[in-house]
């Protein structure tokens, strides 16, 4: 798997945050979501579950995802779910998925009902440890899903690494910047963020902190991977940033 | 014609630089749009006359290209009234800019009800920055449309990420409620347009932050829905022109 990434010039396109599968207001399969990376020029892409299945029916989710990873197993990176509120039984979802092949794990305390800070959540990072993958999770909502409980998270578990969704957008954006500076292991994702923000926060952390998302189906890759291409930053930060840094923390190219 | 309901001229606020009214400008000639309304943000966080006086001048700049909407602060009082009756009539302003947030004042108060009362007399809109807590929740600046069914309002942002749906529910339940792509998630907008058409909605970018990327961000937004060039055409500025009725902008007949 992705041993043709390597070398590839004159960089690759990952795209850290995808969903993919069926949902009430808009659903997107792996196939529609690989013809508009063939677009627009994505070589890979994370891809996790729906609301529906971040919420409940984890299981149901996570297999969705294996199937489309397992089909495309060059082009898609599959994260699982898991609630924390199932407790052992979504420590037992988890491990499955990771054990199947899944390579990291979303969390949106928003949809899942708890706040990013609570010790609810510890058990799925300890396997996420013991695995060595990292967490995705959603940020911006008030009091349930903000950068600075990421921040809290993320200094209990300092060898886990942390994508901080959507850099807070849009109430706490204020907040990535200084949690992202506070805990080497956060990492800014840019889907829905302002580019005014984006282009200081990657000059004053480095363009290794920062991962382009577009958070398909959400937003619209297109305009999210424009954004960032025209983003004006150097050269080397817009490598890392449009998936030099990816291709590290999932390990692309080294399986 | 392009008409950009929602931009802020200001020097510097939370990090991010402004360019000034003359890169606007340009920024508008490099994504063909015609004219943009101009909104402070100083104002808000400090002397709202200072604000308003200072758009004044930007207007004067570039009379053919920009409209501005005021502000004032609602713990004026009648001082507040008399600003917002000074800037319509006297400076050719064509709404009111309200952001309950950075000015933190809750919109449900009485000290609000004479200036939606002033904006009524004076037929002009009011737009609220929405979508975030505490004090711009979607549906507390819906509580205005329950109290005053006359008055045109203007939810800014559609309720950003977590608050689209409160947008798409107050805008069926009142038929004064406009609402404003700008920076409303994609999906969130393509839903908004299918619900309502273009006929309540406007096309806004936020401009003015950061270079004219951020102008470039919202206008592909919009250009990638996949709706209606009768829709499009309204979203793009018919809207705005007509709730707002925009001097030098035909509105008669069908977009």
């Amino acid at each position: 798997m992705f041993g043709h990434l390597q070398g590839r010039p004159p960089f690759v396109i990952i795209d850290a945050h995808c969903h993919i599968g069926p949902d009430r207001d808009r659903s997107l399969s792996a196939e529609q979501l690989l013809r508009q990376m063939d677009e627009f020029g994505v070589d890979v892409a994370v891809v996790c579950p729906m609301d529906r299945h971040i919420a409940v029916d984890n299981a149901e989710g996570n297999a969705l995802i294996l199937e489309a990873q397992r089909a495309h197993p060059d082009r898609l990176v599959g994260f699982a779910t898991a609630n924390p509120w199932y407790g052992e039984r979504a420590v037992q979802t988890l491990r499955g998925a990771l054990g199947e092949g899944l390579r990291g794990l979303k969390l949106n305390s928003f949809v899942q009902g708890f706040t990013l800070n609570d010790e609810l959540a510890h058990p799925l990072v300890d396997v996420c440890e013991e695995y060595g993958v990292p967490i995705y999770c959603h940020t911006g909502t008030a009091c349930s899903a903000m950068p600075l409980q990421l921040l809290e998270l993320a200094r209990t578990f300092p060898d886990v690494t942390f994508l901080c969704g959507h850099c807070g957008y849009p109430d706490f954006w204020y907040d990535s910047l200084p949690a992202a500076q506070l805990s080497p292991n956060i990492l800014l994702e840019t889907s829905h963020f302002m580019p005014a923000c984006l282009e200081p926060y990657t000059q004053e952390l480095g363009g290794s902190r920062v991962c382009f998302g577009s958070n398909s189906p959400w937003s619209d890759l297109m305009i999210e991977l424009e954004k960032v291409k025209r983003l004006d930053i150097s050269e080397a930060d817009r490598v890392a940033v449009l998936g030099g840094n990816l291709a590290s923390l999932l390990k692309l190219g080294e399986t | 014609m392009i008409i950009d309901s929602h931009t802020h001229l200001f020097s510097e606020f939370a990090g991010v630089k402004c360019e000034g009214p003359a890169a606007l400008v340009r920024a508008m000639d490099e994504n063909d749009v015609d004219k943009s309304i101009l909104c402070t943000l100083e104002g808000f966080i400090g002397d709202a006359q200072a604000g308003n006086e200072q758009l004044r001048r930007w207007v004067q700049e570039f009379p053919d290209r920009f409209y501005a909407f005021c502000t004032v602060s609602p713990y004026d009082g009648q001082r507040a009234v008399e600003e917002l009756r000074r800037c319509v009539e006297s400076c050719g302003m064509r709404g009111l800019k309200l952001h309950p947030w950075l000015q933190a004042f809750s919109v449900v108060r009485p000290y609000m009800f004479p200036i939606v009362e002033e904006c009524i007399r004076l037929d002009v809109p009011l737009v609220f920055h929405d979508g975030s807590p505490p004090y711009s929740t979607t549906f507390q600046i819906a509580y205005l449309a329950d109290m005053y069914p006359e008055a045109n309002i203007i939810l800014a942002h559609s309720g950003l990420m977590d608050m689209w749906r409160a947008a798409l529910q107050a805008a069926r339940r009142h038929s004064n409620i406009y609402l404003s792509s700008c920076t409303c998630p994609y999906f969130a907008v393509q839903r908004l347009v299918e619900e309502f058409g273009g006929s309540r909605m406007m096309f806004g970018s936020d401009g003015g932050f950061g270079t004219s990327l951020q102008l470039t961000y919202e206008l592909m937004k919009v250009q990638r829905l996949d709706v209606s060039e009768t829709d499009r055409a309204q979203l793009l500025g018919g809207t705005i022109a007509r709730i707002a009725r925009l001097p030098g902008v035909s509105t008669g007949g069908a977009p």
